[in-house]
Order: C-alpha cells, then structure tokens, then sequence
C-alpha cells in the first residue's frame, strides 16, 4: 500500500519515471549480455571498422570485434562498478554519519574535519594515483571509488541523526532502557536511510563515469570491457570511424543521465516541500 | 522495593540545575549558559499527582527530561524509591527504569514512523526480557487496556494511520507497559482536541487508581491541573515560585505570578467571568540567559517593591504544605 502510494507520487515526474524504465532496460541489458550479443565481444576475424549496418548494428572495430557486443559486456562493468562502488561509500559513509551524529561532541568534531578533508580532495586524481600506484582490477577499482565518494553520505545521515536523536520516541526508547546501539540501529537508522539512498543514487552515478575516466586512461581492468576503453580505444581513430565513439558514449550519457532524473524523482517524492519553492 | 506505606515518598528533589551552554563561534569555548532549570525542589507521594505549570519556556520540559536522566542535570540531586537516580549505572538503572516512564506531548513524534503498533509496543516485554511466552497477548491486553478495542484492528497499523487520540492511548500504553510506578506526562493531553483531551485525561485517571500510579503532570492548561493534579508547582523562569495542594493553591493564589496565571483562565459562568477581575502582566518573559537580578519576576511584578530588585526571596513555608517565594508573604 505504502509502496503504492509512493510510485503514484513519482509517476507524476515524468522525466523520472522514463528515466525509471531507461534504467530497467540497462539492467536487463546487462544481465542478459551473453544472451543478447551477437558476437563474442573479444573475437577477432571480422572484418574492421566496419560502419554500422545489418549484421553489426553498431559496426566493427580496428580488430574486427562487433561494437554492439562489447558496448552490451561494457553496460556491465559500468553498472556493477557503479552499484558495488556506492554501496561500498553508502556503508562508510553510513557508519561515519551515525557515529558523528549521535556522539556529539569530541567525536563529531573529529569525524566532520576528516569527512572535509575528504571532500576537498580532487577525487578523480587522488584515484588515478592510487590505482596507479596498486595496480588496476575491478575490485581495486570499487574500493578505491567507493572509500572516495562518502563524505555527502556522511553528511546527510548524520543530519538526520541530529534531528532524530532528539525526537520524542528516541527519548522514549532511552527512558525504557534501550541501549545506545540499539537505538542506532532499530530507531534512528531505518528512518535515516532514505535519504542516504537518494545521495547514493547520485552516487552510483558519479562512481560510473569515474571509472570510465580511469578506463579511459589506460587505468581500467584489462580483463574486462568497459565504456571508458571503448571510448579510449575509439579515440585515435574518431575521424573515419567515429561509430566506435558514438555508442559507448551515448549509452553512458543516457545511462547517467536516467540515474540522475531518477535520483531527483525520489529526492522530490521524500521532500515534496523542497520541490515547491 | 516495599509498597506498604501509603504516603511514602517516591520522589525527592532537591536543588535540580540544568545550564545549556550557548554556542557563540566555532573555537570560542561558550562562557553564558540558558538556565532552563535553576534549582528546584520538590517531592512526591506515590499514588500522587503533582502538576508543574508555567509558561513556555520555564524549563516544564526540562524538568521532565532531567527527572528521567534523560538528560544529565548540572547540579542537584533526584531519589526516586530511596536511590539517587543520578549515581546509578548499567543494570541497576535499567532496573530504576523500569520504574519511571514519560508521555510526551507530540503524539507523531512520540511513535516511530517505521513501527507497527505491535512492535512499538513488544519492544518493553522484549527489552526487560520478560516472559515473552504470549508476546501478542500482553500487547493485545495493554491495548485493550487503554481502549484501543479491538486490539487486532490496531496491532498493524503504523503512527500515520491513528488518529491523534489513538497515538496518544499507544503512548500511554507503552509507558503502562512495565507497570511502572511513576508515569512523567510532558503536555501529555495540550495537542489533543477538548473531547479527546477529556477522555484522555479520564484514562490517566482510571489507570492510576488501577496501577497506583503517581503522575509528574508537566501542562501550561490549569483546567487540567484542577481535574487531576494533587499538588501544584508553578514555574517562572527556571525557578518554583509557589508550591503546595492543589486547592489551597487555586483558591487563594499567593504570589503575584500564580495569581496572573490563574486570572488568565477563562471561567465558564459568564456571570462569574464578569466579576472576574483580570491580572495582566505586561512585557515578557525575560532571557534565561540572563535572568533579572533578585527576584526574576520583578520586571513583570505589579507589586514590584525595590527590595525585589536587590535580593532573591527564598521558598518560605506557609502551612498546609504551602510553599511561596515572595516579599510580600514574608
């Protein structure tokens, strides 16, 4: 009922809603990628560059490998880099936002300065030198993006913290006897998730064209295909091929773009007065 | 804990603080404090109701959070059954817990949104590991106890789909829930409408002569203190003014600022109401921060002498349990 209620609020926001189903269909695209290629994504043997055409929707590459199969392998990686890399920032940033919050004091204060001092790094550069300096591979590559980009999760729980530590049913628990971290965990936190949830939307979003920057610097997984060396690899040749470029491109930007409308939509159905002004 | 002596006393205090600091800048340490509370004292009987009154901002609230120890006083001590609450740690004030619980005047914000019923109202069984052998029982008896009948219509429901009366019986219910001996009620009954208000207040009634509860009655509303409180403590500023039974008390106010209070209610009779005379105080309430110097209600005192100005008067006995702080009754 409650769920109900709350995808009839977020339909009204078209834009989120289609972004909704966008991000449906790259799922599925994803999850059904060895089924739905064409083509083996590393075999070689057809003919290069190819332009698109029956056959090869999206055309070929300097090597002969169908585009349309490795921009499918490639939604993969961006989605699960994208999802594992903010999942990882929304449990940091999750237990750093809970312990500041509710602590007070001391401890907030130690925990908000480094939670700044990890906002003001330049993210993408401090990731490129630590991957560069650990060596590339997916699960590097998650960790790194994740333990990066906490610092708003951090952030919005512990705000929601400090409203809710206060709040009559908080005190009520306390005045029964509750423990602190019980009160953490069944009081305060289910009501400070969904908002985190919302900044972790964005999140997964940022975390998929941070990883195709690395990519596309030479610093992704070599093992796997991902937007980022697609478009790395498509780049000297942009001028007479430029269909190895145009794909992975706009299918990152479209994905990034429905993670984003979509974020905004439930953002707007959880703070309905923030939309009005 | 023995429960034979009628008029024993289950709590005592005396010389309650609470300072808040004032934030000033980021590395200033803040050197000015609100005095929410400024020493207070009283006691109460078991099966007895005491009323706090006064105005917003008196430090009612406080009050009722620091007889709790939900927050920790500045200063001053609490007994509650003859061990200070404010020593006590770990399982023994679990254990005092127990003993002592609160309603609160928010009725939304007294229920977490993301609980059923049910589970607001297990979590006392659960937490003092009571014989939780028939869980759904004991949450079905209490509710059908603070009338919310029949209580399987109920037990799924979360806050937002109760009415403000019925959020208010499931508060009550998770206060009654331990059996406890003292029940604190911070405006328990000022957010509800007359009705619901009036059947509130029966329930309180009716469930303190069942389970001899004593009620802290924390309200700015003194036609509830009329129909419920045994004693009376009015507050202005942090500090009790005038204290004692609540009849005595309503029928010949003796400090200025009761007497204020009490002609401020309105009087059904229109015929009484026309005799009335009307005690308006002008200005407001000052700044806790800094409260005046003397008697902190000379700045609003119609009666104001120059010694109020100068020295602070002090809680003098005036028989029959009559407490009042003020030159004129010296």
């Amino acid at each position: 009922m409650r769920f109900y209620q709350f995808w009839l609020r977020f339909r009204k926001n078209r834009a989120a809603e289609i972004s909704f189903y966008c991000i449906l269909v790259f799922v599925s695209l994803a999850l059904l990628a060895p089924w739905l290629s064409p083509y083996d994504p590393f075999a070689l043997g057809q003919r290069p560059f190819l332009p698109p055409q029956s056959g090869h929707l999206m055309g070929t590459d300097d090597l002969g490998r169908d585009t349309l199969s490795r921009v499918l392998y490639g939604t993969r990686v961006s989605l699960m880099v994208g999802v594992l890399a903010a999942a990882t920032s929304l449990i940091i940033g999750t237990a750093v936002g809970s312990v500041s919050g509710y602590s007070g004091g001391f401890v907030d204060e130690l925990l908000m300065r480094a939670t700044e001092y990890v906002l003001v790094i330049p993210r993408f550069f401090l990731a490129l030198l630590i991957v560069a300096m650990m060596g590339t591979g997916i699960t590097k590559i998650v960790l790194v993006i994740g333990f990066l980009d906490w610092p708003e999760i951090a952030r919005v729980v512990r705000a929601q913290f400090l409203t809710f530590k206060e709040r009559e049913f908080v005190l009520a628990a306390r005045a029964m006897g509750l423990k602190n971290w019980e009160i953490i965990f069944t009081e305060i936190l289910p009501n400070a998730i969904p908002p985190a949830i919302v900044v972790g939307s964005f999140l997964v979003a940022r975390a998929i064209l941070l990883e195709a920057g690395l990519s596309f610097l030479g610093l992704g997984d070599p093992e796997l295909i991902s937007w980022g060396m697609l478009l790395s690899d498509a780049q000297e040749r942009i001028w007479f091929s430029m269909w190895l470029a145009i794909f992975p491109g706009l299918a990152m930007s479209l994905l990034v773009l429905s993670i984003n409308l979509f974020g905004d939509g439930i953002n707007d159905v959880l703070n309905p007065r923030l939309k009005e002004k | 804990m023995k429960r034979t002596d009628e008029t024993e006393t289950i709590l005592e205090i005396s010389g309650l603080k609470k300072y808040f600091p004032l934030r000033e800048g980021f590395f200033s340490r803040s050197s000015r404090f609100v005095r929410a509370v400024d020493g207070i004292s009283f006691s109460l009987a078991r099966k007895e109701t005491m009323a706090l009154v006064g105005e917003s901002g008196c430090g009612k609230s406080t009050t009722a959070k620091l007889v709790l120890r939900l927050i920790e006083p500045t200063a001053g001590t609490i007994r509650f059954l003859g061990r200070n609450v404010l020593e006590l740690g770990g399982k023994e004030l679990l254990a005092l817990r127990r003993e002592m619980q609160i309603i609160f005047q928010d009725t939304f914000a007294s229920l977490n949104p993301r609980k059923r019923v049910r589970e607001i109202l297990s979590q006392p069984f659960r937490n003092y590991r009571m014989d939780t052998g028939n869980l759904e029982e004991k949450v079905a008896e209490i509710l059908e106890l603070v009338g919310l009948s029949p209580p399987a219509i109920f037990l799924d429901r979360h806050p937002h789909e109760l009415s403000g009366g019925q959020r208010q019986r499931v508060g009550i219910a998770r206060a009654l829930a331990l059996h406890p001996t003292l029940i604190v009620a911070d405006e328990a009954v000022s957010a509800l409408d007359v009705s619901v208000k009036a059947q509130i207040l029966d329930l309180m009634k009716r469930l303190q002569r069942q389970f001899d509860l004593s009620f802290l009655f924390i309200t700015h509303d003194l036609a509830v203190v009329r129909s419920l409180a045994d004693q009376v403590a009015v507050m202005y500023l942090g500090l009790i003014v005038e204290r004692g039974p609540v009849r005595r008390v309503f029928s010949n106010p003796l400090h200025p600022y009761t007497q204020a209070l009490l002609s401020a209610t309105p009087v059904p009779n229109p015929r009484l109401a026309r005799q009335k005379k009307r005690m308006l105080l002008k200005g407001d309430v000052p700044s806790p921060v800094d409260p005046p110097k003397g008697c902190r209600f000379h700045t609003r005192c119609p009666f104001v002498m120059s010694r109020c100005r100068e020295e602070e008067p002090e809680l003098k006995e005036k028989g029959d349990g009559l407490v009042v702080a003020c030159f004129l009754h010296e």
